[in-house]
Parts: C-alpha cells; sequence; structure tokens
C-alpha cells in the first residue's frame, strides 16, 4: 500500500507531456504545485485553489481535472498533460494560433485552463454551437472578462481546424 | 491556500480502508476530493489523515440486478452521467447529472462522495431519496444499509458513523416518469432550489406520485400531502398550479447568503409547476 506520513516524500512516476518522470512530494502538495515547483512547469496557474476559478485546469488522463483539487501524490500511473505540451518547439498549436489571432489571450493568466477545456470540448464534440462553448466555459474563470474573443477562437479553429485559416467565416471580433 | 499537512494512505481493499479509519483518529476518506479538499484548502477541514478510496476497485463499479441497480460510492459524476444503464433505468438521475458542477469537477467527484458530504445544495441526495435508495455502509463490525429517509440528518450530517465507508447505493427501479427542475446562479453552481417530480399516469390519471424539493430545507424534504392530492386526478393547468403551491406550502426553507427562505418557497413553487408540466405535456 502506497502510503506516508505528513512529513515523509512519496514516489511518483508518472507520464507528463509525453515523457515518463519520476518525483517524489509530500502528501500535502496539490497536483498544481506539484507541476510547478517539482517539475518546473509553470504554465499551470493557480487562482483561487479551491476548484472555482479553473485557472489549474489540466489534462489527467485525457481528462480535463482541477489540478488544484488532486494531490501530486495521487499523479501516480496517470498521464498528464499540460499547456506545454500543445506547442510543437516555436510553433503553436493551431488552437493557440486561433487565440492569438482573436486577441483572446489579454493578460494570458486563465489561457491554460481554458485550453485545457476547450481541448476536451473539441475531443469530444468537434463541432460545438457558440452556446455550447460558452455553456463549458462557465468553469472558468476569466477576470479580463475576454469571453467574447474567447469563444470567436474556439469556434475559429472548431470550423476551420488544423488548417487555422485566419478569420474563418465570422472573422476576428474587434 | 495551501493544504495543512496530512499522512495519506491509499489501500487497495475496503477491509484495509476500514481498518485505517478504525485505527487512526483523526482520518477521513478521501474519494473525489472536489468537496473535502476545497474545505482543506480553506481550514474548514484539517483531517490528520487521508484515506484515499482511488484504488479500491469494488467501489468503482455499477451493477444492475433484476429489480434495482447498485451504483458503487466511486463511480464519478461524469462516468453516471455517461452511462446507458442509468439514462435507461434513472432518467431522473441523468437529468440532475447535468446541474451537478463543471466536467472538470464531475471527472473526480463521485457519487458517494457526493451522498457522504450531504451539502443541502447539492443534487445527488435529492436523487436517491426521491428513488428511495438504499445506503449501504461497510464498518468493522460488518454491513448495514440504511434508508435514504433515515440517511441525510441535516447540513454536512448522515447516518455515516465514524470508521464507516459508503460503498455504494441500492436503486430500486421504479415505474414513474420522473423530471428534474433547478435554480442556480450560473450553470454548475449548487442549486438555490431544485425539484424533483414522479408520476405514473394510467388512463389519463395519476396513480402514483412522488414529489420532492432539495435545497430548500437542510435535506431533501418530501410532499406527501400533495402527492396524496394527486393521486386519482389528471394532471391538468389548474391541477398542477394548485398542487405545486401545496407541496412548498408546508415546508421550512432556510435563508443563507445566496437567498432568503421566501425567494425559496417561491422558487420551490414555480420549479415543481415546471417539473409536472413537463410530465404532463410529455416533454422531456
Ligand atoms: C467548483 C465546484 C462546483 C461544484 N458544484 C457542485 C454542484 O453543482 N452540485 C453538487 O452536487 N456538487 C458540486 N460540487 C461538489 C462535487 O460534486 C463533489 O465532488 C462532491 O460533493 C463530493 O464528492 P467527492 O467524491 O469529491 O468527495 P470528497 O470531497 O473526497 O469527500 C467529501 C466528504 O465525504 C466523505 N466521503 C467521501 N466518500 C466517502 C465514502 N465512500 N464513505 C464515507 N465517507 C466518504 C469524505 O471524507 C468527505 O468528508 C462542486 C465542487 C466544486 C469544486
Ligand atoms: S486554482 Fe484550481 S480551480 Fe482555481
Ligand atoms: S485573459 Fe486575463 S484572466 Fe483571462
Amino acid at each position: 500500500m502506497r502510503r506516508a506520513d505528513e512529513d515523509q516524500r512519496l514516489d511518483v512516476v508518472a507520464t507528463v507531456n509525453g515523457r515518463e518522470r519520476r518525483f517524489s512530494v509530500l502528501p500535502r502538495l496539490s497536483l498544481a504545485d506539484t507541476l510547478r515547483e517539482e517539475l518546473g512547469l509553470y504554465g499551470v496557474r493557480t487562482g483561487c485553489e479551491h476548484g472555482v476559478c479553473g485557472a489549474c485546469t489540466i489534462l489527467v488522463d485525457e481528462l480535463p481535472v482541477r489540478s488544484c483539487l488532486m494531490l501530486g501524490v495521487q499523479a501516480n500511473g496517470k498521464t498528464i498533460r499540460t499547456v506545454e505540451s500543445l506547442a510543437e518547439g516555436s510553433s503553436l498549436h493551431p488552437l493557440q494560433e486561433a487565440f492569438r489571432r482573436h486577441h483572446a489571450l489579454q493578460c494570458g493568466f486563465c489561457t491554460a485552463g481554458i485550453l485545457a477545456t476547450s481541448q476536451a470540448l473539441l475531443a469530444e464534440n468537434p463541432c460545438p454551437t457558440r452556446e455550447e462553448v460558452r455553456e463549458v466555459l462557465s468553469g472558468n474563470i476569466c477576470r479580463c472578462t475576454g469571453y467574447q474573443t474567447i469563444v470567436d477562437a474556439i469556434m475559429d479553429y472548431a470550423e476551420n481546424g488544423q488548417a487555422g485559416v485566419a478569420g474563418g467565416e465570422r472573422g476576428p471580433a474587434e | 491556500m495551501k493544504f495543512p499537512p496530512f499522512s495519506y494512505a491509499c489501500p487497495t481493499s475496503l477491509a484495509e480502508a476500514i481498518d485505517l479509519l478504525n485505527d487512526n483518529e483523526d482520518s477521513r476518506p478521501l474519494a473525489g476530493g472536489q468537496s473535502l479538499l476545497p474545505m482543506m484548502a480553506l481550514r474548514v477541514a484539517a483531517p490528520g489523515m487521508l484515506v484515499d478510496l482511488g484504488d479500491i476497485e469494488m467501489l468503482r463499479q455499477n451493477m444492475v440486478l433484476p429489480e434495482s441497480m447498485r451504483i458503487g460510492a466511486m463511480v464519478t459524476h461524469a462516468t453516471n452521467a455517461a452511462s446507458l444503464d442509468i439514462w435507461m433505468h434513472f432518467p431522473l438521475m441523468s437529468q440532475a447529472l447535468h446541474h451537478v458542477a463543471h466536467q472538470a469537477v464531475r471527472n473526480r467527484g463521485t457519487f458517494g462522495g457526493s451522498i457522504a458530504h450531504a451539502d443541502a445544495g447539492a443534487e445527488m441526495p435529492l436523487v436517491v431519496s426521491a428513488l428511495d435508495g438504499m445506503l449501504l455502509l461497510q464498518g468493522r463490525e460488518g454491513e448495514r444499509s440504511v434508508p435514504a429517509a433515515d440517511f441525510f440528518q441535516g447540513h454536512y450530517t448522515t447516518a455515516i458513523e465514524s470508521g464507516e465507508i459508503l460503498t455504494g447505493v441500492e436503486i430500486p427501479f421504479s415505474d414513474m416518469d420522473w423530471a428534474f427542475e433547478e435554480m442556480a446562479r450560473r450553470s454548475g453552481d449548487l442549486a438555490i432550489a431544485m425539484a424533483a417530480a414522479g408520476v405514473r399516469i394510467e388512463d389519463g390519471v395519476c396513480r402514483k406520485a412522488r414529489l420532492m424539493f432539495g435545497s430548500i430545507s437542510d435535506r431533501p424534504v418530501r410532499a406527501d400531502e400533495a402527492e396524496a392530492f394527486l393521486i386519482g386526478r389528471e394532471l391538468t393547468p389548474p391541477v398542477i398550479r394548485e398542487v405545486s403551491a401545496m407541496a412548498a406550502a408546508g415546508i421550512h426553507a432556510r435563508s443563507d447568503t445566496h437567498a432568503s427562505a421566501e425567494y425559496r418557497l417561491s422558487l420551490a413553487t414555480a420549479l415543481m409547476r415546471r417539473a409536472l408540466t413537463r410530465l404532463a405535456t410529455g416533454a422531456m
């Protein structure tokens, strides 16, 4: 049985962004802090640290979860993807490109969580309606209130896919 | 905020988990962590040890029996929401699951965790009460089952004794049609008020009825007088209006920062009217 006292680190083996990683953490460390502090993945953001804001959303076994509401020790045996897994070298993922085109980034604090949420949405439903995108995004709080352009970007990517045609039917909202 | 320090164990069998809970006084089961971990971050709870139920395979299974279905405590909201068996046998639960949090929370939050936590604003306690579920509890002394009507004892208070684990809920199949309605500030938030209605209509009249509210009081409440009134009647608009007002009339409603008792009661009436109207018109 995996077990540790409060001042004792527990070994964890997980596939993080396609690579097997071994690390050890105290039970009290959240997965969000584990990814940031132990693995240097600073793309993982924390806002509220109690599940409400969605900033820390990452993919665990391809499903979106709040990394502030999971323990680092619970990552053992899991496959984890953070925003760092999206770009290939210096070329952005088409979804990231769509965000850039539509000025959906603004301050960018919520963006990593929103990318994880929208990736999971698009995997399940490649052609969402604007309403469906809005409903899913209601779980991610953007304090720049930029939902309009974020929805535009996700719709553009959904409609034009990998091709990433600039603008698309709707055109960027200025 | 960061979690306070705690020790951690992840047993692979139910017996081990029960031993850990009994041998360590200040221990708590950890299911999906979607309520317990926020409470720890906010320093509302600070258990000395968390016993993670995540590796106990038998708690992650649903089982269809001849006249009922057994839903495992550790089955996630997301799995239940996608389950064809649940959609077929318990449409009330499928409808209610759409209102439970957001996808990222549903992917880890569990059925049993939601019931053991017993937040007055949570959907699963209402569903299990409306469907007459039996709560299955396992402790050192063996297994016992508690009907939903006796299980929920108040906000965050249930019949679970310390050292016991909720293993699942056995829910009998129902021959009624069901409708669920909820009002929340934002999709995915805890409910301000909810209504569950079940009816069996034969030859145009109501033969069986079950009317319940959630989030109005500190636990799910049943409107039995209104249920009795419905029997033998047609679900016409005037009957629906009357029975909805009657159902909400006797309830002691709670006030909190989200809504006053008066507002909750007026919502209760409106939600019950909507649920019954949907059942009457077959608009599922
Ligand atoms: C942002 C956000 C929004 C949410 N919105 C909603 C909502 O709209 N509706 C809703 O219903 N819920 C909502 N929730 C709560 C969510 O559904 C939780 O997952 C659920 O209430 C608790 O389940 P859990 O598996 O996460 O349990 P945990 O948080 O792990 O545990 C909760 C409590 O139950 C105990 N416990 C857990 N499992 C067992 C067991 N098998 N036996 C005995 N004791 C046990 C724990 O010790 C703890 O005290 C929300 C949560 C968040 C973070
Ligand atoms: S930091 Fe995890 S949801 Fe806000
Ligand atoms: S872009 Fe600033 S918080 Fe969302």
